[in-house]
């Protein structure tokens, strides 16, 4: 579905992502972790081409979108993402945010437009704010709408770029239960996240990034119970010990 | 006190008013035109027109109003287009460069403001740069410039006085012809001055209770946190 061949990134000289190659299948979910500023989000922001990449190639569903022919419009519209500051259009409703793409970009009907947005808010369990203003959600809500925006596009992949990193724990819960119907659903679906215990839960596959390389990857109980190298071990101790409290805290609120 | 020359000369007065009227409402949409485009074309960094538009702007920015008006009308439309204009058209034509300049900066500086996570989403939606323009950037953009816009236009309309300088009878030209012929230029500046703030006060309330609902829901917001 996703595929990576040697996928490196450089502004100017900083090194970002550096010879990166990872093969995602239909359907999987995937959990990017890694220290803060180590290139996950850079690597995300690739595969919907919103970041041009330096060198290597880039194949969604075999069509190189890192090729000048490609129509990267086309290939943004079918991979929804999903941001830590929700990026909802202020001076639209909730309506508006989520109906805009889909009958401009893709000329649905407004009728359809409209029938699917219903569809979408009673999903994400928003229906009620079809009419709000993004300034009058809280942070949770925000990017619920966000989640259904995306979805509106009716996209083969969905990324999310730390989703919950600027939330608290009440809301992230709610966004995480979405994203975790979502995964029900068999989407595929590229998760940039900080929520260890989230990532082991719906993730089929962990990948561990560190300045710009992907140090391992494998099956969530490898990552977090046998990790092969040394980096992702001290990793994975340290997050665990720093996140024992939010863990706790998310456990009460269940 | 003699009032009563206001009253005598009120049809005149507002006969002046009216030229006045006319000459902003044009002036305002010449220049809202003209100041949109050179701001759009310096806003995309298209080669070679943004560096006109730059100095365009620069160049009308550091020239005194009045100058321009003798310009125009004594030198520029007789001299180098060979065409005698009215003095009404002189004075749009000078009003409507004068201000568009100004414009043009303030819708640049409105395109720029916003934020790249807007640009961002949109790009991942899939819109094209067109309707990035028309439907996210443009509209979040004029809600963010129409106070500065607003007090522009208040700038031109009491700019539209030194029309009076080359002859155009508008509201400060019909008083001095009054005043010149009675002597009671205390009553008759004070009166127009109180029509250039009645015009230009409610101008101001006006665009306050359109911006009212923008308003609003940033104050819910400010509830929310």
């Amino acid at each position: 579905m996703i595929r990576l061949e040697n996928v490196s990134k450089y502004y100017k000289s900083l090194c970002v992502l550096k010879d990166i190659s990872v093969n995602i299948e239909k359907g999987n979910i995937v959990a990017v972790i890694g220290p803060s500023g180590c290139g996950k989000s850079t690597f995300l922001k690739c595969i919907n081409g919103l970041v041009p990449v330096t060198g290597g190639k880039i194949f969604i569903d075999e069509v190189e979108i890192t090729s000048k022919e490609t129509d990267l419009n086309k290939v943004r519209s079918e991979v929804g993402i999903v941001f830590q500051q929700f990026n909802l259009f202020p001076h639209l409703t909730v309506r508006e945010n989520i109906n805009l793409a889909p009958v401009k970009v893709k000329k649905m009907s407004k009728n359809k437009a409209e029938i699917q947005a219903m569809y979408l808010l009673e999903k994400v369990g928003l229906l009620d704010k079809i009419n709000k203003y993004p300034q009058e959600l809280s942070g949770g809500q925000a990017q619920r709408v966000a989640i259904a925006r995306s979805l509106a596009m009716q996209p083969k992949v969905m990324l999310f770029d730390e989703p919950t990193s600027a939330l608290d724990p009440q809301m992230t819960l709610e966004v995480l239960d979405t994203i975790k119907n979502l995964s029900e659903e068999g989407m595929t679906m590229v998760v940039v996240t900080h929520e260890m215990g989230f990532a082991r839960e719906i993730a089929d596959k962990i990948i561990f990034f560190s300045r710009g390389r992907i140090i391992e990857e494998g099956p969530p109980c490898q990552i977090f119970d046998n990790p092969v190298n040394i980096i992702t071990e001290e990793f994975i101790k340290s997050v665990l010990k720093d996140r024992k409290d939010t863990v706790h805290i998310q456990k009460e609120v269940r | 006190m003699h009032w009563e020359v206001i009253a005598d000369n009120f049809d005149f007065l507002m006969k002046g008013l009216v030229t006045t009227f006319k000459l902003a409402f044009l002036s305002i949409i010449g220049s809202l035109v003209l100041g949109t485009l050179l701001g759009i074309t310096r806003y995309l960094r298209i080669p070679f027109f943004s560096l006109a538009a730059a100095a365009y702007i620069e160049f009308v920015r550091s020239i005194p109003l009045i100058l321009f008006i003798f310009f125009i009308h004594f030198g520029f439309l007789p001299y180098i287009l060979g065409a005698q204009s009215s003095f009404f058209a002189s004075s749009c034509l000078t009003l409507v460069i004068f201000t568009s300049a100004y414009v043009a900066e303030i819708i640049r500086g409105g395109l720029d403001s916003i934020e790249k996570e807007h640009i961002d989403a949109a790009v991942s939606l899939g819109l094209s740069k067109l309707q990035r323009l028309r439907y996210i950037i443009l509209p979040i953009a004029v809600q963010r410039m129409m106070p500065a816009i607003v007090s522009q236009f208040i700038a031109l309309i009491k700019d539209t006085s030194l029309a009076s300088t080359i002859g155009l009878i508008e509201l400060t030209r019909s008083g001095e012809i009054i005043y010149e012929r009675t002597y009671h230029e205390f009553e008759v500046l004070v009166f127009i001055a109180f029509v250039y703030f009645l015009v230009c006060f409610s101008l101001s309330r006006l665009s306050r209770l359109l911006e009212a609902r923008h308003y609003i829901v940033s104050d819910s917001r400010e509830a929310l946190c």
